[in-house]
C-alpha cells in the first residue's frame, strides 16, 4: 500500500509524537530517556561556548554545562513537557530552521532523519543544517540501522509498532526501549510493516486519490451481491472460487480509529481540500451545521482513542526509513559543503560525523 | 527564550525572504535569572554575535544604556564590568512572553512560556 511523503509524516510522526507526549505527561513520572553515548561524547567535546543546535530534540536529552544548545522540535508537547537548565527550546521545522547562515558551532541531528519519508526531503534536513552550520563546524547525524543485531526488517520504509500494553514496565507508562530488550525488539522487529512512499504530484495525488475511492466502492460489492440472490449466482459464475478477496491491503491508521469515518465522496474531497469539501456540502447542510457535525466527530473519535489508550489496548506506528549500511554516510557527502569525517554503527543506529568546508573546495 | 537566541534567529526560511535578520523583538514579560559570569565564554559568545542585532534586543526590553552603541572593536579589551553588561543581556535576560517579527514580511512568531514557535505552518494560516 502507498502513501504520500507529506501525509506519512504528518500522520505517522508529527501527531503520533504530540499523542504519545500527552500520554507521558498525563503520567507525571520523570521519563529517563535514553542517552546515546556517542552523542553525549559529541556534544561534550565541544568546546567552551559553543552554540550547538540540536534538531529534533525531542525531550532535549543533550544538554550542556558549557555550551548553549538550542533545541528544535516541531512538537510543542514534547518541548513543554521537557522543561530544562542548560537548554533553550524552539518550536520549528527541520526542513525550514529559523536561524541566519554560518551561524552555530555544531548541530546535532539525532533520531530524525529516519522519520523523513524522502530522499530529497531527508537531503533537504541535511542541507538546512549544514547552512547554519559555521565553515569547520561539525553536524552529528544519528538514524536507526536496517542491519539489527536482534532480528531483520522486512524493507527500509517501515510503519513500527508501539504497542503501549506490551511495553508498559512496572506500571510505569515507559519510552520505547528497542535495545534494552531483546526480545521485545524482535517483535517490534518482526511487527513492522513496509509501506510504499509515492513523492507524486498534486495532481497525481488527487488522481489516485479518485482512484481508490472507486476500488473502495467496487472492493464493498461482494456485500451486495451476498444480499442479492440474483447477482451472488453471477458473480459466483464469473469467479468460480465464490470468494473475491481484495488485493489491496488496508494500512493501520498512526492512532487506532475506533468509529468509522464517512466514507462519501463529499469527505473524500473535504480530506484533499477542506475548503472546497466545505463549500461543496454547504449546499446541502448549512455551514454551522457541517462543523457542529465535524466537531462531534471528532470528539467522540478522540475520546475513545484516549480510552483505550488509558487501558492499553491500542498500537501506535510511526513511520521509519531505515538505513542500510553506507547509505546515511553517502547521503551525508552528497551535500556539497560537508565532508564525512567518520562512520559508527552504535546500538542498531548508524552515526555519521560530518565537517562543514567551504563551498569553493573543489572535491575529489 | 533567553536574549543570545535572537541573536540567531532568522525568518530567511519564509517565502520572498531574503535576509529576515534581525528579527523585530517586542517583549511582554521577561525574568531576570543569574548565570555564573564567566569572562571567557562570554568572549567566545560575544564573537560570534551580530552586535545590530544585540541593540535591536537590549531595546526591546529598554536596556540599551548598559552596551554602547557602537561595536567595541576588540572584546578582550573590556573590563570585567563591561562584560558582565553583555553576559546580563545575552545569558540573564529570559524572555516569557512576547514576539518575534520577521523585518520583511512583518510576519508575526509569538513567544509563549518562553518558547519561541517558528513554525511555518503556524506562521502561514
Amino acid at each position: 500500500m502507498s502513501i504520500s511523503s507529506e501525509n506519512v509524516e504528518k500522520e505517522y510522526v508529527h501527531s503520533i509524537y504530540s499523542r504519545l507526549a500527552t500520554y507521558q505527561q498525563k503520567e507525571q513520572k520523570p521519563s529517563s530517556p535514553r542517552i546515546w553515548p556517542r552523542v553525549r561524547q559529541f556534544v561534550d567535546q565541544q568546546i567552551a561556548g559553543s552554540v550547538i543546535l540540536d534538531v529534533g530534540c525531542g525531550e532535549a536529552k543533550y544538554t550542556s554545562q558549557k555550551c548553549h544548545v538550542i533545541g528544535f522540535d516541531t512538537c510543542a508537547e514534547v518541548l513543554s513537557s521537557s522543561r530544562k537548565e542548560n537548554i533553550e527550546l524552539c518550536l520549528a521545522d527541520a526542513i525550514c530552521i529559523p536561524i541566519r547562515d554560518e551561524s552555530v558551532d555544531a548541530v546535532l541531528n539525532v533520531s530524525v532523519i529516519h522519520h523523513l519519508a524522502t530522499t530529497s526531503r531527508r537531503r533537504q534536513v541535511l542541507q538546512e543544517c549544514a547552512r547554519c552550520l559555521r565553515i569547520g563546524g561539525q553536524m552529528m547525524v544519528y538514524a536507526w540501522a536496517f542491519e539489527q543485531p536482534n532480528g531483520k526488517f522486512a524493507a527500509q520504509d517501515i510503519l513500527v509498532p508501539w504497542n503501549m500494553h506490551e511495553t508498559a514496565i512496572g506500571g510505569r507508562l515507559p519510552k520505547v526501549k528497542f535495545h534494552l530488550n531483546t526480545t521485545k525488539e524482535q517483535r517490534i522487529i518482526a511487527a513492522s510493516i513496509p509501506v510504499n512512499i509515492s513523492d507524486a504530484s498534486i495532481a497525481q495525488r488527487w488522481f489516485s486519490g479518485v482512484l481508490n475511492k472507486v476500488t473502495s466502492l467496487t472492493d464493498q460489492l461482494p456485500y451486495f451481491s451476498k444480499r442479492c440472490p440474483n447477482s451472488a449466482g453471477y458473480s459466483n459464475q464469473s469467479t468460480p472460487t465464490g470468494s473475491v478477496s481484495s488485493p489491496i491491503q488496508k494500512l493501520p491508521s498512526a492512532a487506532p480509529q475506533f468509529l468509522p469515518t464517512t466514507n462519501s465522496l463529499i469527505s473524500g474531497i473535504k480530506r484533499w481540500s477542506p475548503m472546497l469539501g466545505r463549500r461543496l456540502a454547504s449546499l446541502l447542510v448549512p455551514v454551522e451545521e457541517q462543523f457542529g457535525e465535524e466537531l462531534s466527530q471528532t470528539i467522540m473519535r478522540e475520546s475513545i482513542t484516549e480510552a483505550m489508550a488509558t487501558l492499553r489496548e491500542v498500537t501506535f506506528y510511526r513511520f521509519y526509513h531505515v538505513f542500510k549500511e553506507g547509505e546515511l554516510s553517502d547521503l551525508v557527502d552528497s551535500i556539497d559543503c560537508l565532508k564525512v569525517v567518520s562512520t559508527s554503527f552504535e546500538h542498531g543506529n548508524w552515526c555519521v560525523i560530518a565537517e562543514k568546508v567551504p563551498m569553493n573546495v573543489i572535491r575529489p | 527564550m533567553k536574549l543570545f537566541v535572537h541573536n540567531f534567529m532568522s525568518s530567511r526560511f519564509l517565502k520572498n525572504v531574503t535576509v529576515g535578520y534581525p528579527l523585530e523583538l517586542t517583549v511582554k514579560q521577561f525574568v531576570e535569572k543569574d548565570i555564573e559570569f564567566d569572562r571567557e565564554n562570554t568572549i567566545v559568545m560575544l564573537d560570534k554575535i551580530q552586535y545590530e542585532a544585540l541593540l535591536v534586543a537590549a531595546a526591546a526590553i529598554n536596556q540599551s544604556d548598559r552596551i554602547p552603541a557602537e561595536k567595541p572593536s576588540k572584546w578582550d579589551e573590556l573590563s570585567d564590568d563591561q562584560l558582565r553588561q553583555f553576559h546580563h543581556l545575552l545569558m540573564n535576560i529570559d524572555v516569557i512572553d512576547g514576539e518575534l517579527v520577521c523585518p520583511e514580511t512583518k510576519t508575526v512568531f509569538p513567544i509563549k512560556d518562553g518558547i519561541p514557535n517558528m513554525l511555518k505552518v503556524d506562521a502561514e494560516k
